[in-house]
C-alpha cells in the first residue's frame, strides 16, 4: 500500500465518523422542531402578535434542515459555501420567532425557537473552529435578550432563570462542539497513525530486501573469494604466481560488476559489462569494446550469468580482448575473446544462459547466450 | 574501375594527418603495393585530379564537424566510385545509412589494420567485403527496408562480429572458414540488391553472378 493510499484510507474514516455526528445532530433537530417546538407553537398561536412571523420563523429552521438533509445525502457534508446562507435563515429565524414572541421578561415554552436555533448551529457549524459556533450562540442569545428587555429591565429572578435557560441548553450544545472537535482530532490521527504505520512498513520491506540482496551477493563470493583471501593471508598462495592473479583479477571484477548491479542507470546490463571491462584494463589489458543492438535490461540473474563467464575470461586474458554485446530482438548475447591460454578456471553452472567456449593455440573464446523469446 | 591485374589506386580524404600517414604506410607496404594518388583532409581531393582517377576512395565520414560527411559520400557515389567508408563511428546506424547511400563497405578505425587494405583490394574488384563491425550492424538490422536473411546468415553475421576470426566462427558452427565468407558475401550482395542504385551495387551484384556466389534465380 502506498502512502496516497493510507491517506486516502484515513480520510474515508475521518469523513465517516464526521458524517455519523452530522447525521445524528440533523436527527436531534428535526425531533425537537417537530415534536417539541411545534406542540408548543400550535399551543401558543393565540398568544403571538402576530402569528405569522412565527410560521414564517418554523419553516426557515424547516428549510435549513431540509436543505442539510439534502447536502448530507448526496456529499457526506454540508459545502462552506452553503453554511454561511443557512446560518443567516436560522438567524433570520430566530429574530422573526423573537420579535413576534408574546411579551413578557422572562423565557417560557412559547420562546419554542430558541432550543432549536442552537441545534441549528451545531448543525452547520460543529465542524469549524469552536468560535464560530459560540458567535452563533451569542448572536441568537442577543436576539432574545433583546426582546426581553424592550419592554423593560426583568428583575434579577428573571435574569437567573433565563441565566439557567441559556446555560443548559446552549452549554450542552457547546459541548457537543467540542465533542465534535474531539471526533475530528481523532480522525487526524487515525490518518497520521495509518501513514506512519505505512511508511514503517515500507522500510521495513525495503530493509529486508536490501539485506536479502546483500546475503544474496556476499553468498555469492563466499566460495571463491574466502579461500583466495585466505590463501593470500595465511601466505599458502603466491601473489606473484600467474594463477592466484589471474584468479585475484577474477575476483576483483566479480566484486565490481556486484556493486555496480546497485547503481541505478539507465542501461543496467551495459554498465554492469563496463565495469568488468574496466577491471581488465586497469590491469593493463587492452580491451575493444563494440555493441549492437537496441538496449533491453534482462533480470538481473541473468545478467549475473552473462556476464560472469566474460569476467572470468578476462581475467585470464593476458594482453588484449575484445568484447562484444549484441541485442537482438530475440537474443542478448556477451562474447569476449582474447589471448588467454588457460581458462580451466570458468566455472560451468546449469543455468537460464547458454555459454559456450572455445580454445585454439592462441586465443579463448567464450560467448553466452540468452533466448529472451 | 581497376580490374585484375592492373595497380589499384587509391585517394584519402581524412582530415587527421597521422590517420593518412597510416593508411598510406599499410597500402605501401601491402602486396603488391597499393598506390595512394591523392590524400586530403577534404573530400574535394577524390573529385579532382589526380584524386578523381583512383579505383577506390577511402572516406572518413566525420570531416571539420559534427555532422558525418554523408554528402560527400552520396556524391562520390553518384560519381560511380568505388568508397570505403572508414569512420571512428561505432553505430550500427551510422553503418547502416553508409550502405544505404551506397558505400561499399563499413570499415571503424578500430579494425582498419587488419582490414583496410583487404577491403580495398575487394573494392577494386568489385567483390563484396563484410567486416566485423559492418557484419554486427547487418545482425540486428530491424529497418522495414532490410533483405531476408536465413537463420544461418544471421549467425554468422553475429559470431563473425563477435569474434573477428573466420577460423573461430567456422569452428563454432562446425563449417569451414570458406563457407563463413560465402555466407558473409551472400549477405552482402542481398543488401546491395534491395539497396540504391548505383554502381556499387551492379559492380557487386555482376561479380556476384560472375564468381557464381549467386544466381540469376536469386535476383
Amino acid at each position: 500500500m502506498t502512502d496516497e493510499n493510507a491517506d486516502r484510507l484515513a480520510a474515508q474514516i475521518g469523513d465517516r465518523l464526521l458524517r455519523g455526528v452530522r447525521i445524528s445532530v440533523l436527527a436531534v433537530a428535526v425531533t425537537v422542531q417537530f415534536s417539541l417546538s411545534l406542540p408548543e407553537l400550535l399551543r401558543n398561536s393565540s398568544r403571538y402578535a402576530p402569528l405569522w412571523p412565527q410560521v414564517v420563523a418554523f419553516a426557515l429552521f424547516a428549510v435549513v434542515a431540509v436543505g442539510s438533509a439534502a447536502f448530507l445525502a448526496r456529499g457526506g457534508r454540508i459545502p462552506h459555501r452553503a453554511r454561511p446562507a443557512g446560518v443567516c435563515l436560522a438567524l433570520l429565524a430566530v429574530a422573526a420567532a423573537a420579535g413576534s414572541a408574546p411579551p413578557g421578561s422572562h423565557l417560557e415554552p412559547a420562546d419554542w425557537y430558541f432550543g432549536l436555533a442552537g441545534w441549528h448551529g451545531v448543525l452547520l457549524l460543529f465542524d469549524l473552529r469552536l468560535r464560530f459556533l459560540a458567535a452563533f450562540l451569542g448572536a441568537t442569545l442577543v436576539l432574545t435578550v433583546v426582546k426581553m428587555v424592550a419592554p423593560g429591565m426583568p428583575d434579577l429572578r428573571a435574569w437567573a432563570a433565563m441565566a439557567v435557560a441559556a446555560v443548559s441548553v446552549y452549554g450542552f450544545q457547546l459541548a457537543l462542539g467540542l465533542l465534535a472537535h474531539g471526533v475530528q482530532r481523532i480522525s487526524v490521527r487515525a490518518r497520521e497513525a495509518a501513514a506512519e504505520e505505512e511508511r514503517i512498513r515500507t522500510e521495513e520491506e525495503t530493509a529486508e530486501h536490501r539485506h536479502r540482496d546483500h546475503q544474496r551477493r556476499y553468498a555469492a563470493l563466499l566460495p571463491t573469494l574466502v579461500p583466495l583471501l585466505a590463501g593470500l593471508g595465511y601466505g599458502s598462495l603466491d601473489p606473484a604466481h600467474p594463477d592466484v592473479r589471474r584468479r585475484s583479477a577474477h575476483e576483483a571484477a566479480r566484486m565490481r560488476r556486484m556493486f555496480a548491479e546497485s547503481d541505478d542507470v539507465p542501461d543496467p546490463l551495459m554498465h554492469e559489462l563496463q565495469a568488468v571491462i574496466e577491471v581488465a584494463e586497469r590491469r593493463g589489458v587492452a580491451v575493444r569494446f563494440a555493441a549492437r543492438g537496441v538496449p533491453s535490461t534482462p533480470p538481473k540473474e541473468v545478467r549475473r550469468e552473462l556476464i560472469e563467464p566474460v569476467s572470468a575470461m578476462l581475467a585470464a586474458v593476458a594482453s588484449d580482448a575484445r568484447v562484444t554485446l549484441v541485442r537482438a530482438s530475440d537474443q542478448v548475447r556477451v562474447s569476449a575473446v582474447g589471448d588467454a591460454q588457460d581458462h580451466t578456471h570458468l566455472a560451468r553452472r546449469p543455468g537460464r544462459v547458454k555459454v559456450h567456449h572455445m580454445v585454439t593455440e592462441d586465443r579463448a573464446w567464450v560467448e553466452t547466450v540468452w533466448q529472451s523469446r | 574501375m581497376g580490374g585484375d591485374g592492373l595497380a589499384i589506386t587509391v585517394t584519402l580524404v581524412d582530415d587527421h594527418p597521422v590517420a593518412l600517414a597510416g593508411a598510406e604506410a599499410w597500402f605501401a607496404a601491402a602486396s603488391p603495393p597499393i598506390d595512394v594518388v591523392a590524400a586530403g583532409a577534404c573530400a574535394q581531393v577524390a573529385w579532382t585530379p589526380p584524386g578523381d582517377s583512383a579505383t577506390v576512395v577511402v572516406l572518413d565520414l566525420q570531416l571539420s564537424g559534427p555532422q558525418p560527411a554523408y554528402a560527400d559520400l552520396r556524391r562520390l557515389v553518384d560519381d560511380g566510385r568505388q568508397v570505403i567508408v572508414y569512420t571512428m563511428r561505432e553505430d550500427e546506424n551510422t553503418a547502416l545509412t553508409c550502405l544505404d547511400i551506397g558505400a561499399f563497405t563499413f570499415l571503424t578505425k578500430a579494425e582498419g589494420k587488419e582490414h583496410l587494405v583487404a577491403a580495398t583490394v575487394a573494392a577494386a574488384h568489385g567483390r563484396p567485403y563484410t567486416p566485423p563491425a559492418l557484419a554486427g550492424a547487418f545482425g540486428v538490422n530491424t529497418r522495414p527496408d532490410r533483405p531476408q536473411l536465413s537463420q544461418r546468415e544471421q549467425e554468422v553475421l553475429i559470431e563473425w562480429f563477435q569474434c573477428e576470426s573466420k577460423e573461430l566462427v567456422a569452428e563454432r558452427l562446425g563449417i569451414t572458414p570458406r563457407t563463413v565468407s560465402s555466407y558473409l558475401d551472400r549477405v552482402r550482395i542481398k543488401y546491395a540488391s534491395v539497396g540504391r542504385e548505383a554502381r556499387t551495387k551492379a559492380t557487386l551484384v555482376a561479380r556476384a553472378l560472375q564468381d557464381g556466389l549467386i544466381g540469376i534465380d536469386d535476383l
